[in-house]
């Protein structure tokens, strides 16, 4: 505007100065010049101040048409940042369901039909890698109205192509076509002709590929960065939940075998004991009889041959007998009978025994039994296996010097013990003796037993509420002591 | 009079009860069979009506258990003295011979030492339960 005054300006007083040099009529012609030229020069002016203010009004129209497009953005933005929340709380929504079931066969239906109403797809699929025949399994498929039901198994090879799912299962990395007209690697299917878009994500657990996520929507540029962040995770989420559910699955399937397995071994011991126990009966029997005399007279060496026999045929019955009570204890099948125990006749028993197993070694047996102790509640069948258990181990395990049981009232608890002068058990192996089959190293070396003696006596004593224990120095002997209440009623489940 | 029957499929079983209860115990009443068939018809059959049956368990293909409910449906054993001598000895075993009834039990291997007492107390009406 103002070069235009200037240029206006000298053109105005070059004509100006002209004209005085001529005459006069040319000065009023140049008055008349100078007129129209000021008209001019006002003309311009105005015309570019209009043009200034309608340049004005333009750029205020821009700066409002920004204005109505930020806020539009910011509304868009605004509708995006929900739709995103949305999305990542239907996502949130599917994978809490996901994890909170444990069979497969409830948790592929349940997240594919919730995957395709909460994100309106057209098509979600739920395929699995099944390595041992190299195929890939479509498990569970779902639209908008809810699962497609199928009776048959609908599965392709790992190396299908074109196929997304199987190409993403290959390459381990999510594949998107957003497009599908225009993809070599899509595989068209007849029961979905309206499928636009497909987005195919692995299901990963640590390294490895389960299966893959199918999403197939019916309008093409469907899925965005967005969708592609939350479907990985979302996938991370449902391989994990597999992966947990088959995990379920497998122990639910290791117990039931162990089961099994549990209820074959007792019913091996319980025959192998009936089978064990009669060929016994005709052995340990008719050496007796022989021995006995009642067939006919034999002499002082062949009745100690056959007392020999017996004492082996014996030895065999109380290893079977421990084994099979190892069973019924490792089966919860170990029962007592409770009743009312006298118990003088027990110790007399276990006394006698342990007399006749010191035999001719250089022991003496010793009983230091408390005066009138009353009778206890309690199986006295068991009570005497556990005393005579742990007297035939003194014996054992004692080559001179004395063998001492004692029995005591304290309280109302009964306190036995069995004393000997014996090897002595070394520390390390004090509490291994009480766990079936562990031996101490001298009770290994001596030879004898199962090592079933111990826990078989453990349990008992537990059975009666009772509590069993030991004190011992090697070279110099070992104490076993067993603490049991006189009154009980119940045996206490062990 | 005590007067026995024992059912048994073992044969060597079958003579060393045989001896027990004859020779070592001097019972004279003793009759042994392998099975259990026809049993209401065989016992009618003898010349004694026997007091005490001894039964094996695990016989085919009637066992101990039948034997036993065949025993106590008929009047004249419903109250007869029914000891099972079974190497079954399982506590499962234990508690389906005591719920059939059966009046003791002395397991295989019998004990010569031991059996003679044993079956002295339950002939005294003691219920015996050795395994």
């Amino acid at each position: 505007v103002f070069n235009n005054l200037a240029t206006q300006a000298v053109i105005f007083r070059k004509n100006f100065a002209v004209d005085i040099e001529n005459n006069m009529s040319e000065i009023v012609q140049g008055m008349i010049w100078a007129g129209s030229g000021l008209i001019v020069f006002l003309g311009l002016v105005g015309l570019n101040g209009l043009l200034f203010i309608r340049r004005l009004n333009d750029a205020q129209k821009a700066l409002s048409k920004a204005n109505i497009d930020m806020n539009r953005a910011n509304n868009l933005l605004e509708v995006r940042v929900s739709e995103r929340t949305r999305d990542l709380q239907l996502a949130a929504d599917i994978s809490k369901t996901s994890a909170q079931i444990l069979e497969l066969d409830k948790l592929l239906p349940q997240v594919v039909q919730q995957t395709a109403r909460a994100f309106n797809l057209y098509h979600v699929v739920i395929a699995l890698v099944d390595a041992d025949r190299q195929e890939i399994v479509f498990k569970t498929r779902a639209n908008r109205q809810g699962i497609i039901t199928s009776t048959q198994r609908l599965s392709i090879g790992l190396d299908t192509r074109p196929s997304l799912i199987a190409r993403a299962i290959r390459d381990k990395e999510l594949v998107l076509v957003n497009d599908v007209s225009k993809s070599t690697s899509y595989m068209p299917q007849a029961e979905l002709p309206n499928t636009r878009a497909e987005l195919t994500v692995p299901l990963m657990v640590r390294g490895q590929v389960l299966g893959a996520l199918d999403l197939q929507h019916d309008q093409g540029n469907h899925f965005t960065f967005d969708h592609q962040r939350l479907f990985s995770t979302l996938a991370e989420q449902i391989a994990v939940a597999i992966d947990n559910a088959r995990l379920h699955e497998s122990e639910i399937k290791t117990a039931e075998e162990l089961r099994k397995v549990d209820k074959l071994k007792s019913q091996f011991l319980a025959s192998m004991s009936h089978e064990l126990r009669t060929p016994l009966n005709s052995i340990l029997n008719f050496t007796e009889f022989v021995a006995s005399g009642i067939f006919g007279e034999v002499n002082q060496q062949q009745v100690d041959a056959l007392k020999k026999s017996i004492a082996s045929g014996e030895h065999l019955l109380s290893l079977i007998n421990d084994l099979l009570d190892v069973s019924k204890i490792e089966s919860g099948m170990m029962e007592l009978f409770i009743e009312e125990v006298q118990l003088g006749p027990i110790l007399d028993e276990v006394a006698n025994t342990a007399r006749a197993l010191i035999h001719e070694k250089p022991i003496t047996f010793r009983q230091e039994i408390a005066p009138n102790l009353p009778p206890i509640r309690a199986d006295k069948r068991r009570l005497k296996q556990i005393l005579l258990n742990l007297a035939s181990n003194a014996v054992k395990f004692t080559s001179k010097g004395h063998i001492t049981l004692t029995a005591d009232i304290q309280g109302d608890e009964l306190l036995f013990s069995v004393a000997d002068t014996g090897l002595g058990i070394e520390p390390e192996s004090q509490k291994l003796i009480f766990e079936p089959f562990r031996q101490s190293q001298s009770g290994l070396s001596s030879g004898g037993g199962t090592g079933l003696g111990l826990p078989i006596c453990k349990h008992l004593t537990e059975a009666h509420g009772g509590k069993i224990w030991l004190e011992s120095t090697v070279g110099q002997g070992t104490t076993f002591f067993i603490r049991i209440p006189t009154q009980r009623e119940t045996p206490i489940p062990v | 009079m005590n007067s026995f029957v024992y059912i048994e499929d073992d044969p060597h079983s079958r003579e060393v009860m045989t001896i027990l209860l004859r020779q070592v115990m001097g019972f004279e009443q003793v009759t042994v069979w392998e099975h259990g068939q026809n049993l209401i018809e065989r016992l009618a059959s003898l010349p004694y009506q026997p007091s005490t049956f001894l039964l094996d368990i695990h016989m085919l293909p009637v066992s101990g258990y039948e034997i036993h409910d065949t025993l106590r449906a008929h009047a004249d054993y419903a109250h007869a003295c029914i000891i099972a001598v079974t190497a079954s000895v399982m506590t499962s075993d234990i508690h389906k011979l005591r719920e059939y009834g059966f009046n003791s039990l002395i397991a295989k291997p019998v004990k010569m030492q031991q059996f003679p007492l044993l079956l002295r107390q339950i002939l005294n009406g003691q219920a015996v339960w050795v395994v």
